[in-house]
């Protein structure tokens, strides 16, 4: 805001190309742009562009450990020693421009043996993504602008006055000049640019995990004391997660023995969660396994994963509050950790669809502490249209049964040492094996005879079974029953 | 010699007390003639408040037995092959109504059923019942888990903690083998819970003594003639209903038996009574409450 009169801040690339430029009112920014879209206009917060500019920085440290944001707009990553680690320069640009175009950001990168050549080449450099080889720094410098190392503003009037605009004219000026005339800070950037001096940035750290620990001051060997500590350490990091507003998805836990090695054992989580209740019951069933050997000196505990946990309305009175989602979804974890601390994490499962045309294979479960499925992936369940039994026999059991013509209805089926009389014979419907899974297809010459032909056929006393013939042995099983 | 208000009062206060608490609902099964035979019979004086809706009583655990007549297994059978299978879409069915019913009341929304046993699982095929059907279908889907208990003993571990856990609203279970005690055990959790339990068992059983609520039979019968899709019909009778005088055993004339069929336009359903034999007695035999 400027007097009164609401100007531009900053703008799309679409809104440059059609006159808008920065400084202008946001009135004659709305005359030069099309009337439909209509233009979206937000407040300017330089400060949640520092910080979102700052995340997007921490995002980028895993393709370099150092990476520091340079507002406005610029982050710098130090990849000296990880083309190794990515296979070469190039990869790391293409996956880093990847990135930025999954995130829906409008990037474009440099890569230089100087921070500030990098900077430059990226925001001036006729190409999107530029890479400047060790001894063509000067070369790559010499046609941007005089704005691409930043000087000062006086600086570059002055300069601009005498003619200089491009960075090739301002190395060929005699060197010793131009502090006494333009001041020291531009030839500092300049030797900066060109690689003459050093340039320091300051990278963006990863918080520390939250980590809480109990020492003793001698070696204990008894239970109720380890507890003791252990619970207090627990608060301490339940308390530390709160203040984060995150919950922890693994919590690691090291007890300090004497005289043997360390203990460590890990619990896993299906759900972020914090509440020092549910972990208790989670923790004490481990630590009463612990060997403790001579005596442990002290307990430790790191939330080694994190994830976002909103905070929530306390609850008092449980049995009389409306039990929001939230709640639910935290009960919902608590009871899938609980039994899996006990049966093993492949003991509680989520049913998945699965996309395919035999019954067998339309369904699969995953363990549940997996995230739960998004929704979309449930469009993959598809109701068939020929009915299917509500009970699947797994695997098929061998039946003898007695068909009046061979494609034709069932008139009696023996299983499970009991003849049925058939009363109603529907089919035969054909469904093809998935030839593409099948180990026998490589052996068989008529891919037709992988198929199955099923039947659903009632006995007298009133239950439907759900039989096949199978095409290569002509032998019948019955698959299901609509129990 | 205390007034005639103040034993009104008195008894409006054991009445009170008597009344499941709000959280125990029943849940309307949907199968009209059924709700109706369920709904609990208030005492004359109760007028007051509004009679409460019929259904399978909350916070219970109700027994199926599935009786395809089987014969033992012979010698030559593998030793742990079991003859026995659980009444899957009719229990699918109810699991579904469960979490309808939990949803359209405020505070219970987003439970889920929990499937617990190798046979009890949630299959396609018998979500096709379900009305509505694809969309029911996901919701029932994505609302599942399931558990597969290595033994006995941890899948009674398994059903109470299920029970007892808010998040729960039905549990589907395999309970082959249950006692008194574990039944008692299971009902007590399930009232302090909420849910509801549909234990399924072997017919054999249905002599075991139990603590459930409600015990069903379910036997196939013959469907229509004439159908073009498998639309499976069963016979149900309930065998038991806890609190109230019973019927000597499953064939004494008093029992009560409908008839439900599972068809793809309406899912499972209770057919009405000029069909069957014995179903659809329309004004229910006056019930004596027992405690």
């Amino acid at each position: 805001m400027d007097h009164g009169r609401q100007i531009v801040g900053a703008r799309c690339e679409r809104a440059a190309r059609a006159g808008v430029d920065i400084g202008m009112t946001i009135a004659h920014a709305r005359a030069l742009l099309p009337r439909s879209p209509e233009p979206l206009l937000e407040p300017h917060r330089p400060d949640r562009d520092d910080a979102a500019l700052g995340a997007l920085a921490a995002w980028l440290l895993r393709f370099s450990p150092i990476a520091a944001p340079s507002p406005p707009g610029c982050v710098l990553l130090d990849i000296a020693g990880c083309e190794r680690a990515f296979r070469g320069e190039r990869r790391i640009v293409r996956l880093v421009a990847e990135a930025m175009r999954r995130m829906r950001l409008h990037a474009r990168i440099g890569v230089a043996p100087t921070y500030a050549c990098a900077r430059a080449v990226a925001m001036f450099a006729p190409e999107a993504a530029t890479i400047v080889a060790d001894g063509a720094v000067r070369a790559a410098l010499e046609h941007l602008p005089l704005r691409a190392i930043d000087p000062e503003p006086e600086a570059e009037r002055a300069l601009m006055e005498l003619g200089v605009e491009r960075l090739g004219q301002l190395f060929d000026l005699p060197r010793a000049s131009l502090p006494g005339r333009f001041g020291a800070e531009l030839l500092m950037r300049m030797d900066r640019a060109l690689g003459a001096a050093i340039e320091t940035i300051d990278p963006v750290r990863e918080p520390d995990p939250p980590r809480a620990a109990r020492l003793f001051e001698g070696p204990t060997t008894q239970t109720e004391a380890l507890a003791l500590a252990a619970r207090q350490a627990l608060d301490d990091l339940c308390l530390a997660l709160r203040s984060r507003e995150r919950g922890a998805r693994r919590i690691e836990v090291l007890l300090l023995r004497i005289d043997a090695p360390p203990v460590r054992f890990a619990i896993a989580l299906s759900r972020p969660a914090r509440d020092p209740r549910h972990l208790w019951t989670l923790l004490a069933a481990r630590l009463e396994r612990v060997n403790l050997g001579f005596g442990v000196e002290g307990v430790e505990m790191t939330a080694a994963a994190l994830g976002r946990l909103p905070h929530e309305q306390d609850e008092r009175w449980t049995e009389h509050a409306a039990r929001t989602s939230a709640a639910t979804t935290r009960a919902t974890g608590e009871l899938i950790d609980t039994i899996v601390d006990r049966l093993g994490a492949e003991s509680v499962l989520r049913p998945e669809p699965v996309e395919s045309h035999l019954p067998e294979r339309a369904q699969r479960l995953r363990p549940a502490m997996l995230p739960p499925l998004r929704p979309a992936a449930l469009d993959a369940l598809a109701i068939a249209h020929a009915p299917r039994p509500t009970a699947l026999l797994d695997p098929a059991e061998e039946a003898l049964v007695l068909a009046v013509t061979p494609d034709g209805p069932v008139a009696m089926v023996r299983w499970r040492d009991r003849e049925r009389r058939i009363a109603t014979s529907l089919g035969p419907e054909r469904l093809a094996q998935e030839w593409w899974r099948d180990e026998r297809r490589a052996s068989v010459a008529d891919l037709s005879t992988l198929a199955r032909d099923y039947f659903a056929v009632q006995d007298e006393d009133g239950l439907w079974l759900w039989i096949y013939r199978d095409g290569d042995t002509a032998k019948w099983f019955v698959h299901g029953l609509w129990a | 010699m205390p007034t005639r208000a103040e034993l009104e009062q008195l008894a409006g206060r054991l009445r009170d007390l008597q009344a499941p608490p709000a959280a125990h609902r029943p849940l309307p099964t949907g199968w009209g003639a059924i709700d109706r035979a369920l709904t609990p019979h208030t005492g004359p004086a109760g007028g007051e408040r509004e009679p409460p809706t019929g259904g399978l009583p909350g916070g219970a655990i109700h027994e199926w037995f599935l009786d395809l007549e089987e014969r033992p297994a012979p010698a030559s059978a593998p030793p742990d092959r079991d003859n026995w299978f659980a009444p899957l879409a009719l229990l699918t069915h109810l699991a579904w109504r469960t979490i309808e019913a939990g949803d359209a009341q405020d505070g219970a929304a987003g439970r889920l059923v929990v499937w617990i046993g190798r046979r009890c699982r949630v299959f396609v095929g018998a979500m096709a019942g379900l009305p509505g059907a694809a969309p029911s279908a996901r919701t029932l889907i994505a609302r599942s888990l399931v558990v597969n208990p290595p033994d006995g003993a941890s899948a009674l571990w398994a059903i109470d903690l299920a029970l007892r856990s808010p998040a729960v609203g039905a549990v589907v279970a395999d309970a082959r083998g249950l006692d008194m005690a574990c039944s008692r055990r299971l009902q007590l959790a399930a009232e302090a819970g909420g849910g509801l339990a549909l234990l399924a068992r072997p017919a054999r059983e249905r002599a075991a003594l139990s603590a459930a609520a409600t015990r069903w039979l379910v036997r196939p019968t013959p469907a229509r003639p004439g159908v073009w899709a498998p639309s499976a019909r069963w016979s149900v009778e309930l065998l038991r209903r806890k609190g109230t005088t019973g019927w000597s055993g499953p064939s004494a004339n008093g029992g009560r038996r409908w008839i439900l069929e599972m068809n793809r336009a309406q899912g499972v359903v209770c057919v009405p009574a000029d069909v069957a034999d014995r179903s659809g007695e329309a004004s229910p035999a006056p019930v004596r409450v027992s405690a």
